[in-house]
């Protein structure tokens, strides 16, 4: 067993890593890589502070995690192994995410012409901008829509 | 100087380390076991990179593996499969063949006798 407690400083020290390494696996992967990694880092904290003779400490637990590479580095080298389940939940994630950013882009441009248009007329009763409205709102539509495919792209390519 | 050395140790080390860890796994161990048994036989590993590699190598059939939840905290063994235990004769074959490969090589070095060079 563990010479002294596993403190929450350390489980968030583990925690933070692990995380690292799965976000972007899937459920199951995660679940087991998790576990699997944990009881690497406190086997091998044990036996480090065995050595140095003290207690796991959170200096330790950073040694460990230090010894075992970045977390990107690791994520990288394992396969990629995602079910058809957590491929469709990608893209649910994926069209609420484009969703989100529609209704705020929409609202901003909204409240910024109605701003405008009372500026400048005084009033907005009896301004009709509806047809500019969409059109603008469309053309951000399109820019963000095309940001987030550039993006994908440069996942793509690495 | 060190610099290239230790990029073509990262380097060499990615195939040495699977061959190496097929060559464990007669008996079942798990991720640390592994770990320590690579340092002893002298395999430096960056740690990390090893449970990535077994995972690959279950996938791959290579492997098999089994959780026991008895012990202070949750282990994940491995053991060879049969088919692993195939493509590692060919893997060492090819180890071999590639060893002397280079042996011959060495037959070109000039100054072979001048430096320090390892002679197995």
């Amino acid at each position: 067993m563990i010479k002294g407690k596993v403190n929450y400083t350390m489980h968030n020290l583990i925690n933070e890593y692990i995380s690292k390494i799965t976000k972007n696996m899937g459920s199951n992967q995660r679940k087991e890589i998790s576990k699997e990694l944990e009881t690497h880092i406190l086997d091998s904290a044990e036996a480090r502070a065995a050595e140095k003779n003290v207690d796991v400490d959170e200096d330790i637990i950073k040694e460990v995690i230090e010894r075992m590479g970045s977390p990107e580095e690791v994520a990288a080298m394992y396969p990629a192994e995602k079910t058809f389940s957590d491929k469709v939940v990608d893209q649910l994630k994926e069209i609420g995410r484009i969703t989100v950013h529609f209704i705020i882009i929409v609202t901003m441009v909204w409240i910024i012409l109605f701003i405008a248009f009372w500026i400048i007329y005084g009033s907005t009763d009896q301004v009709n901008f509806n047809m500019t409205a969409l059109l603008i709102i469309i053309l951000i539509y399109i820019v963000v829509v095309a940001f987030h495919l550039i993006s994908k792209l440069k996942i793509f390519s690495k | 100087m060190n610099k290239v050395l230790e990029k073509f140790e990262t380097e060499i080390r990615r195939g040495v380390m699977q061959v190496a860890v097929v060559c464990l796994l007669d008996d079942e161990k798990y991720g640390y076991e592994i770990i320590k048994n690579l340092n002893n036989a002298g395999l430096n590993v960056e740690e990390g990179t090893l449970y990535p590699l077994l995972r690959r190598l279950e996938k791959d059939e290579l492997l098999s593996s089994r959780w026991e939840t008895s012990g202070s905290r949750p282990r994940k063994y491995y053991k060879i499969t049969e088919y692993g235990k195939e493509i590692r004769i060919k893997w060492l074959n090819s180890f071999n063949a590639i060893s002397i490969i280079i042996e011959q090589l060495k037959e070109n070095i000039h100054d072979k006798g001048k430096g320090e060079l390892y002679d197995a």
